[in-house]
């Protein structure tokens, strides 16, 4: 990767506080990201690490307490931080798409699914505009389906002014499609049904076909197998890998399992309370990880085709976020820890090959 | 480690955590500056309530002077044209009632009265509830069934009417009255101690105890109810200013045992006959009745804030 | 076999679906649909399976928390499932359970000292307060925390810790068996490990029994002796692990292993998915529960009982399928009959 293409999107020096009764909690510090166009980021770490909060800042959705200290995301030459909320509600209409962990509390239970895909079509005002080229059919899978996209492109520039139920007419065309692209069998059925009605896995189909509806540049998918049972995950990540090939946007996969993020990942990107520790491709993160904390983690795995006896882990806890360690925040737990560690935060290092490493070890 | 060091460390443990409690209450009192206020009103009722007899003599009560009857100040401002002006030199600072009572004094007796059967209502009330709603959540079955249709009765009634008709069925002392006003609540307490041991029956916690054998009436005695005290909670302190509505609404209806009874409704009633010639008479006891209930209502929406563990932190 | 502590024979437990005003019984779940088991004195049996399964449903039907519909559960030769409520008091203390989500297995108004005396009170195990206390702090001690922390509450700790309170708890009775349901589905991976390490040491010290109930496919492997695979309330296959891990035979048991996430992005996954979803235990296909999703399915598969068959993986392997499968070249000869 020594070729750096244009960078899609960009967090730096992201600092993020929330305010609670007990104190700040100092859930970001200076995380600093590149998102690179077709690819998959994973964004690993475990709890309180801070992988969820950077895609809610990402997305602009964090709650009321969160004051954000410093930094920016910069995604399309603009820094997102500084946006009103109707602005980024346009972001997240048209650029930037979410999925979360738990499709039934994310899904509107009482609208059926065909009504909430629909309506991730009617929001796209570009799609309606018949002065904006919408971005080209080519976002779309399949053939057919990008020559119909197509279709429906000159149609609509053709006709300015589309009545309300021509509009809903071809948002539920487009539904269909997209319940095609995510290998959801009998699409017409599933648009009449509620979201109870399905399944957990095709449940979280649906919510991966809305983020797409969007066609958007960006897709942020927080933990979306985590509550699925371990065929159904199998199939939703290989969904996910078919759909990095075929549409042109780029994912960050967050995830507290490694092995998720070694199966369907790009590049990984390490976090430990509240820090970016470690940036490098999958394959070179787990052929040579550098930061002791990459290390100790790799080791707590259980291997399916290795059974081993004992299973490493790293002692002491999660560091309690009111009141961090000073200097790096893995310290405490860090066999290699040294003096300097205590005392300054260590600097981002490139090992070359995109590989970088926060730790004063090198 | 000797027995006392063991029992002093939990002490101190508990304290801790009861400080951390209270660190997180005056977090939201400040959050919510209506909360503090009702809590303040409802602290000075209650002090009031407890020392009310040092500010005015009970016999003031019966000391009936009617020579001043209905009368106002006439210092500050002036009602209507109607009013009678009171003799100089007496301190009536809100008026007189139809038996020359300072309305100030008898409002001051009738605080404690009032707050003491509303307290004594919603105790009884919660008290029964407590014991028949999580026997019917935890047992379930015909019981249960039972109480759910006798507590549909009973909510089938609009409140007033219930009482009402019981006060006329038997007579009117202030015991026959609490009675009537105690019908009208306690199907409440019942149905939210069962809704509540029902939630509670579910959970992983009450599932770990009984596979550990702890037996049924130890688990909901010292494990579920305590769990579920906290709506119980709120609800008592939102009742004490309904029950006050509902017992001072009897007395002004005409319920009173006695018609120079110094409670609240009771003034107001007085009142009510005499709207142009002394309007003070139904506004001042009116707003006390207003302020207390408002000061609790505050106080119940506060402490839902602060206990309910889904809303924390 | 005489070393067995547990013997599970045909356990069913059927959940009642009613519907309509009059509350009437239409249907029901068939979490558990006849298991047939033994577990050894000391060992460790992995019970996998996907949502639906009826895994969590066996392990508490076999601790009659939940009341089994028919069949038996054997304890150590004495009959869980038909004893009387005091004899079952006794038999709780020996046989335990951990839950699976430590934040809401505590009583949140007990501090942890209280939360370890009461069943040891219970139990009659300790007559003085202060002997109870310094059992507890035994208990602490010996999972990992600290004699302060008998003074705190739940909420004070972290979901790794309330773990080790819980597995503090089911110590306490000094139990032989110990249901794991799922212990560590709620942890952090690096807590995870701590908390498998201390049950394996516990084991060994105090010779436990475990039946480990988990999805997780790389942990059950991690922790047990031998695994059995649920579908749909049955088990479909059951073996020494390293047996079932490697040469699994019955289909669904290969496709679970195919799905589990490796941490190595190099290796190369052969790509073998099951389609559809998950199925629920109320409409049971005829035949092999697996049959609809089953890409090797025959006639004979659509009807019928499904006796156990034996695997080619020692003696105490048994496979519920008609037929041997070569999973690479998707070939298959029919076993031979079984009485």
């Amino acid at each position: 990767m020594e070729v750096k293409d244009e960078v899609l999107l960009e967090t730096r020096d992201l600092t993020v506080n929330f305010h609670t009764y007990r104190g700040e909690v100092k859930a970001l510090d200076h995380v600093q990201l590149q998102l690179y166009p077709h690819e998959v980021l994973a964004l690993v770490g475990e709890s309180g690490c801070g992988k969820s909060v950077t895609a809610l800042t990402i997305l602009g959705l964090l709650p009321q307490n969160a004051h954000i200290l410093e930094g920016q995301v910069i995604f399309k030459g603009q820094d997102l931080l500084k946006m009103t909320s109707e602005q980024m509600r346009d972001v997240r209409a048209e650029g930037i798409a979410a999925i979360f962990q738990d499709p039934m509390t994310f899904l509107n239970p009482v609208l059926k699914v065909g009504v909430q895909l629909k309506e991730a079509f009617l929001v796209q005002k570009h799609l309606w505009s018949a002065e904006t080229r919408s971005k080209s059919a080519t976002t779309a899978g399949d053939a057919e389906i990008r020559g119909f996209l197509l279709e429906k492109e000159s149609e609509k520039e053709a006709s300015r002014h589309e009545s309300g139920r021509e509009r809903e007419k071809i948002a539920e065309e487009l539904s269909k499609d997209i319940l095609k692209l995510v290998r959801l069998p009998d699409p017409e059925r599933i648009l009449s049904q509620f979201p109870h009605e399905l399944s957990g896995g095709m449940r979280q189909r649906c919510m991966i076909a809305m983020a797409l509806a969007r066609r958007p540049s960006i897709i942020v998918a927080d933990e979306i197998t985590t509550a699925l049972d371990v065929t159904v995950q199998a199939q939703i990540l290989t969904l996910l890998k078919e759909l990095r090939d075929t549409i042109d946007a780029s994912s960050i996969l967050i995830t507290h399992d490694l092995s998720i993020a070694a199966e369907t990942a790009d590049r990984i990107a390490v976090m430990y309370a509240g820090h970016v520790v470690e940036v490098a491709t999958t394959i070179e993160l787990f052929r040579n990880p550098y930061h002791p904390y990459t290390q100790l983690l790799l080791k707590c795995i259980p291997d399916v085709r290795n059974p081993v006896t004992h299973l490493e882990s790293i002692s002491g806890s999660v560091p309690d976020l009111i009141d961090p360690p000073t200097g790096c925040r893995f310290h405490p737990r860090c066999p290699f820890a040294m003096e300097v560690c205590t005392t300054t935060k260590p600097v981002l290092k490139d090992i070359g090959n995109g590989h970088m490493v926060h730790c004063h070890l090198y | 480690m000797t027995e006392q060091a063991v029992v002093s460390d939990t002490r101190e443990s508990e304290t801790k955590a009861r400080i951390a409690e209270l660190k997180y209450a005056i977090y939201l009192m400040r959050q919510n500056p209506l909360v503090l206020a009702g809590s303040l009103l409802v602290i000075f009722f209650l002090f009031l309530a407890l020392t009310a007899t040092l500010f005015v003599s009970p016999d003031s009560a019966v000391q009936l002077d009617f020579s001043r009857s209905y009368c106002w100040s006439g210092s500050s401002f002036s009602w209507t044209s109607l009013e009678a002006v009171c003799p100089t030199g007496s301190f009536l600072p809100l008026g007189t009632d139809g038996y020359g009572r300072s309305v100030l004094s008898m409002i001051v007796l009738a605080i404690p009265l009032d707050l003491s059967i509303a307290f004594i209502i919603v105790s009884i009330a919660t008290a029964f509830g407590v014991l028949v709603g999580s026997v019917a959540g935890w047992v379930g079955g015909k019981f249960d069934e039972a109480m759910l249709r006798i507590t549909d009765i009973f909510f089938a009634f609009p409140g007033l009417v219930l009482a009402l008709v019981f006060a006329a069925l038997f007579g009117r002392t202030i015991e026959t009255l609490t009675i009537a006003v105690l019908l009208v609540w306690w199907p409440t307490y019942v149905r939210l101690v069962r809704g509540q041991v029902l939630v509670e029956k579910e959970k992983t916690y009450v599932e770990a105890l009984r596979a550990l054998g702890v037996h049924p009436p130890r688990i909901v005695l010292f494990h579920v109810i305590p769990n579920s005290i906290y709506p119980i909670i709120v609800q008592m302190s939102l009742d004490i200013g309904g029950v006050i509505l509902t017992f001072s609404a009897l007395m002004f209806l005409g319920f009173s045992p006695s018609p120079a009874l110094p409670e609240l409704g009771n003034l107001a009633s007085d009142g009510i006959g005499h709207v142009f010639t002394a309007p003070w008479l139904i506004v001042f006891p009116g707003l006390t009745i207003l302020v207390i209930a408002l000061a609790f209502n505050l106080v119940g929406d506060g402490l839902r804030d602060i206990l309910d563990p889904r809303l924390r932190r | 076999m005489p070393d067995d502590i547990l013997v599970v024979k045909d356990l069913k437990t059927w959940f009642p679906i009613k519907a309509g005003i009059l509350q009437k019984t239409v249907g029901h779940v068939r979490a558990v649909d006849g298991v047939d088991l033994e577990v050894k004195k000391g060992e460790t049996f992995g019970l996998v399976g996907e949502s639906g399964s009826g895994k969590t449903t066996l392990g508490k039907s076999i601790l009659r928390l939940i009341k089994p519909t028919s069949g038996e559960a054997f304890f150590d030769g004495i009959n869980v499932t038909k004893v009387t409520k005091k004899e079952l008091m006794q038999l709780r203390r020996r046989m335990q359970i951990i839950f699976q989500d430590p934040y809401a297995s505590l009583d949140p108004r007990q501090t942890v000292g209280s939360t370890l005396v009461e069943p040891m009170r219970l139990h009659k195990l300790v007559s003085t307060k202060s002997e109870a206390m310094r059992r507890a702090k035994e208990l602490l001690l010996r999972v990992g925390l600290n004699e302060e922390h008998l003074f705190r509450f739940p909420h004070e700790f972290s979901g790794g810790q309330r773990q080790r309170i819980a597995v503090a708890r089911a110590l306490a009775v000094d139990p032989d068996f110990i249901v794991l349901d799922e212990p560590t589905s709620f942890l952090d991976v690096s807590v995870q490990a701590q908390v498998l390490d201390l049950l394996k040491k516990l084991q060994k010290e105090l010779d436990l029994t475990y039946v480990f109930i988990s999805h997780n496919l790389s942990v059950v492997q991690y922790m047990s002796d031998r695994v059995g695979v649920m579908y749909l309330g049955k088990l479909v296959e059951d073996a020494e692990r390293n047996v079932l891990y490697k040469y699994p035979e019955h289909p669904y048991s290969y496709f679970l292993m195919a799905a589990i996430p490796v941490p190595d992005p190099e290796f190369k996954k052969v790509p073998k998915l099951l389609t559809g979803d998950v199925p629920s235990p109320v409409n049971i296909p005829p035949g092999c529960r697996f049959n609809p999703r089953c890409p090797y399915s025959t006639d004979k598969c659509r009807s019928g009982d499904m006796p156990f068959y034996p695997g080619s993986g020692g003696s105490l392997h048994r496979v519920a399928c008609h037929y041997n499968v070569d999973f690479e070249t998707g070939t298959g000869f029919l076993r031979p009959q079984v009485n």
